[in-house]
């Protein structure tokens, strides 16, 4: 599973929700990252609360998370943050998370 | 849909262990009781009972302690366990509006010395220099 498929699986996820697709953003990071056969997955949602309500991001990560899990035996970890949370915890640059 | 496992961010045994034998060995607790995985009720010796969801999110968020207080709307404070987890500004300010504290393990140390808005409010030293408050 590559970084493509996993973005085209988290767009899809996206578009099957209320969400805007320019209001979130989404970064892989931890060992999925480097490890050959990955048994979890970390991804970190970021969004716009501007943009999109909370609630509606939490039902986006459920949805991730049983997309994964069901259809590819993967249990996704999944962060969320505001754009200002992520300001200001700094977790991107301090995990090395790459934007897919 | 099964949700368990990591997706709620179960703290490890062996944190868990931690959590009760530190809690029990606070001045001011006379017991600790785990009522559910990650629900503990702490009896303070002045008689107050605290219920407390203890989690290991790396970052307790707004959207994290939303999702908490919408699965245990009774809890009084939220812990995170490992010691380089953390809470953002906003995910306290969304558990202090909903009368709850928000707190990393060592804060929640610090605040089991005091009840009320004193408690759930409680910072160390130094979060209140970082956060200015």
């Amino acid at each position: 599973m590559d970084k493509d498929f996993i973005n085209s699986l988290l767009l899809t996820s996206v578009k099957n929700t209320n969400i805007e697709t320019n209001a979130v953003d989404f970064y892989l990071f931890g060992s999925f990252l480097y490890s050959k056969n990955p048994n979890d997955i970390d991804l970190l949602i970021v969004y716009n609360s501007n943009k999109v309500g909370i609630t509606d991001v939490l039902s986006l990560r459920k949805t991730i998370y049983n997309l994964f899990l069901l259809n590819h035996s993967l249990i996704a970890d999944i962060t969320i943050l505001s754009k200002q949370e992520e300001r200001e915890v700094n977790f991107i640059s301090s995990e090395r998370a790459e934007k897919l | 849909m099964p949700e368990g496992g990591r997706y709620e961010k179960i703290p490890r045994p062996e944190s868990i262990e931690y959590f009760i034998n530190a809690i029990s060995g606070h001045s001011k607790v006379q017991e600790v009781n785990q009522i559910d995985t990650q629900l503990f009720e702490v009896i303070k010796k002045n008689g107050k009972r605290l219920l407390v969801h203890l989690t290991n999110y790396y970052i307790v968020t707004a959207a994290e302690v939303i999702e908490i207080l919408s699965q245990s709307p009774d809890i009084d404070a939220i812990v995170t366990i490992s010691q380089w987890n953390q809470w953002s500004e906003s995910g306290r300010e969304q558990a202090i509006s909903q009368g709850v504290g928000l707190f990393i393990m060592r804060q929640f140390m610090g605040a089991l010395n005091f009840d009320g808005q004193r408690f759930y409010q409680f910072l160390t030293a130094d979060q209140r220099e970082k956060y200015k408050y």
